[in-house]
Formats: C-alpha cells, structure tokens, sequence
C-alpha cells in the first residue's frame, strides 16, 4: 500500500510525535508515593499476579529525577505536602500524575484539619482512582488512561527555554 | 485488680501522700488515682519505687480536655493523664494530674522515665500544656508554624483553614511549559461543601 509494501517488513513509516507518544507510553517510569494502605494495592498491582510491568511500568523509581509518573497513593497531610511539592517539582518533563484512592483524590473520610482534601488543589492531577483502596485492576486502568493522555500529547505544546517550539 | 488489692494501694498512696491524693476510683477492676499535680512526680515516684507496688514501666502517657464534660470529676478543664504497668506484679494503675485552662503547665516526668519526652511533647503539641522542666519542648506532630492545638475541643475538627493555606504549586520548569495543561484551581474547602 504505502511505503511499507517497498520496503519489507524491516521497517515502517509514522509521524515523529506518534513515535515518542508510543515509546513514552510504553516506558512509564513511576514514581510510587505511598503513605497509606493504597500503596499496599500498589505494590499488588506491580507483582506477579497483576504484573503492571506487562505495560513497561515495573521500573519503580524511589527517586523521583528519573521517573515520568507520580502516583499518590494514601492520604496527603498538610504535614506531607511541601514533601509532594518537591518530589513533584523534581521529576522531569513530560509527567503526569496519578491521585490514587479517595483520599488523594478528595481527602476521603478523614475530612479533619490535618489531611489536604484532594492533592489536585495543589498539584495538577491527570487521572482519578476511585476505591478505598482502589483494586490493582483500577489502578493498571489508570495506567491505560494515562498512556491514552500520552497518544493525545503534541510536541508543539512544548516550549525550549528560550521560547522556541522543538518541531 | 480486685477491691481489697485496689483499697490498700489507695490506703498505701494515702498514708504517703495525705494531701496530694484528691481522688480514687475503681471501675471494672480498673484504679485510677486523682493527684494534685504539684505531688504528682513524687506520687509517680512512690509507685515505681515502693517494694510493693513497683509500678515500674510507663505504658502511656495522654491527656483529657473535659470541656463540657457531663460528669467532671473535678473542676480543672484538662487532666495529664498516666498509664502504669508493675511488670513485677502485672497490675495496672492510670493516675490523673488536673491542669487548670488559666495555667496549662504540669511538672516533666522525663527524669522519671526518659519514655516521658515524646508522649510529654504530643501532649502539648495537641493540647498546649506545657511541661515544666522537659528538655526539648517542641512540637512532634504537627509542623512548626501551626498555631492551635488541635485535640482542645474548641479547635474545630475541620480546622481554621490550614489544610487549604498550603502554597499552590506553579507548573513554572523553564524548559518545557505546557501550554494546554491548566494550573491546579486553588479552592476552599468551603465551596466543595460539607464532606
């Protein structure tokens, strides 16, 4: 049909953007905040039985320089949130964040002075997990949103530091 | 604890302590002694040094804001309040130190048992009673800025306001602002409505 039909099955043409959405989209590196029992869940749904690396997720970064998605996993205390600030702060662009459970979407039932009602106040959100704690499966769905999000990115919405667009 | 057992601690206590001793209660098996909290170190002391009692290990240490309280025991709003354990003879002891609204101070039991200084520095991260003599008052929960005390029952539950004063983050890396992404809508918990 197009040039593939020329060249053989050795290689294939597609858009630069749609070659690192799906390189990125397939290679999340996340960066697991766990403070309560949602990150119990977590660490299921990266084992064996629910096996998120079967996505390219298994690479848990505990540093958050060398990871591309945060998940919050548990409640956020108005104590812990300047720690979230700064890991937030220091992954690299592109990241996208996961707010996992009901009390990092919405402070959940601890509704008291101490617990940030939903960390999406202070740090942008992309996807919401409902569930307290959200089962493994809601969370490898989380993921596909994510990678969903990822397909949809343009590398024209991106700026160089001096202004300039990279394509 | 059975009453006799109950009855010659409290007569114990009392021979030693005449005044100090402003209360005793048993319920359900369990002895709570009332103290005046200026005898309340040598009372504490007493039970962990005297041969029979030996009420030697500090299982907790807490306090109670009797504020609207129905049925108040004494007139102070708050109570330092120790539990005891004698690991010599298995019995337990909870032992209440009033502290009055207008001086919330109460001695440090640190140079009884150095346990004391993190249950002393929640007491008064949650309830703003001060310990005199303690070696490092700070606060252990809450972060250093916070103003309240928050297990006082007139603090309100949800608080004044601290979980939304929180600096929103700017999305503001040099290399690579996203265009499309929107900030983070900073918003009150007022305007979500009652949880």
């Amino acid at each position: 049909m197009g040039l593939e039909s020329r060249g053989g099955p050795a290689w294939l043409t597609t858009r630069a953007e749609t070659f690192v959405n799906w390189a990125r989209g397939n290679s999340l590196w996340p960066m697991a905040f766990g403070t309560a029992c949602c990150a119990i869940e977590l660490m299921a749904a990266m084992v064996a039985r629910y096996d998120l690396a079967r996505f390219g997720s298994e690479v848990v970064r505990f540093s958050p320089r060398q990871s591309d998605l945060l998940i919050v996993a548990g409640r956020i205390s108005a104590k812990m949130m300047p720690v979230l600030e700064t890991i937030y702060r220091q992954m690299p662009e592109p990241k996208w964040v996961i707010a996992m459970g009901a009390c990092a979407s919405t402070g959940g039932e601890f509704d008291t002075y101490a617990v940030i009602q939903g960390v999406d106040q202070f740090i942008p959100v992309d996807v919401y997990v409902p569930g307290c704690p959200p089962r493994p499966e809601a969370l490898i769905e989380a993921v596909m949103r994510v990678k969903e999000l990822i397909g949809r990115e343009r590398l024209s919405d991106y700026r160089a530091p001096d202004g300039a667009s990279p394509v | 604890m059975n009453q006799p057992r109950a009855d010659s601690i409290v007569q114990h206590v009392r021979t030693k302590f005449a005044g100090a001793l402003r209360g005793a209660t048993v319920h359900r098996g369990e002895l709570t002694l009332v103290v005046a909290r200026e005898r309340v170190l040598d009372v504490l002391a007493f039970l962990r040094d005297d041969e029979s009692l030996r009420f030697d290990f500090p299982i907790d240490l807490a306090a109670v804001d009797y504020r609207d309280h129905p049925r108040r025991e004494f007139p102070e709003r708050f109570a330092v309040i120790y539990h005891l354990l004698s690991t010599a003879t298995e019995e337990r002891l909870r032992v209440k130190a009033p502290v009055p609204e207008d001086d919330p101070v109460c001695p440090s039991a640190v140079g009884l048992w150095s346990l004391a200084n993190w249950t002393e520095r929640e007491v008064f991260d949650m309830f703003g009673i001060r310990f005199d003599g303690h070696p490092d008052l700070r606060r252990i929960l809450m972060w250093e800025e916070f103003e309240h005390h928050p297990l006082r029952k007139d603090y309100p539950l949800r608080g004044l306001g601290e979980r939304d004063r929180y600096t929103v983050v700017r999305d503001d890396f040099p290399q690579a602002a996203r265009s499309r992404r929107q900030e983070p809508a900073a918003r009150s918990s007022a305007e979500r409505g009652p949880g």
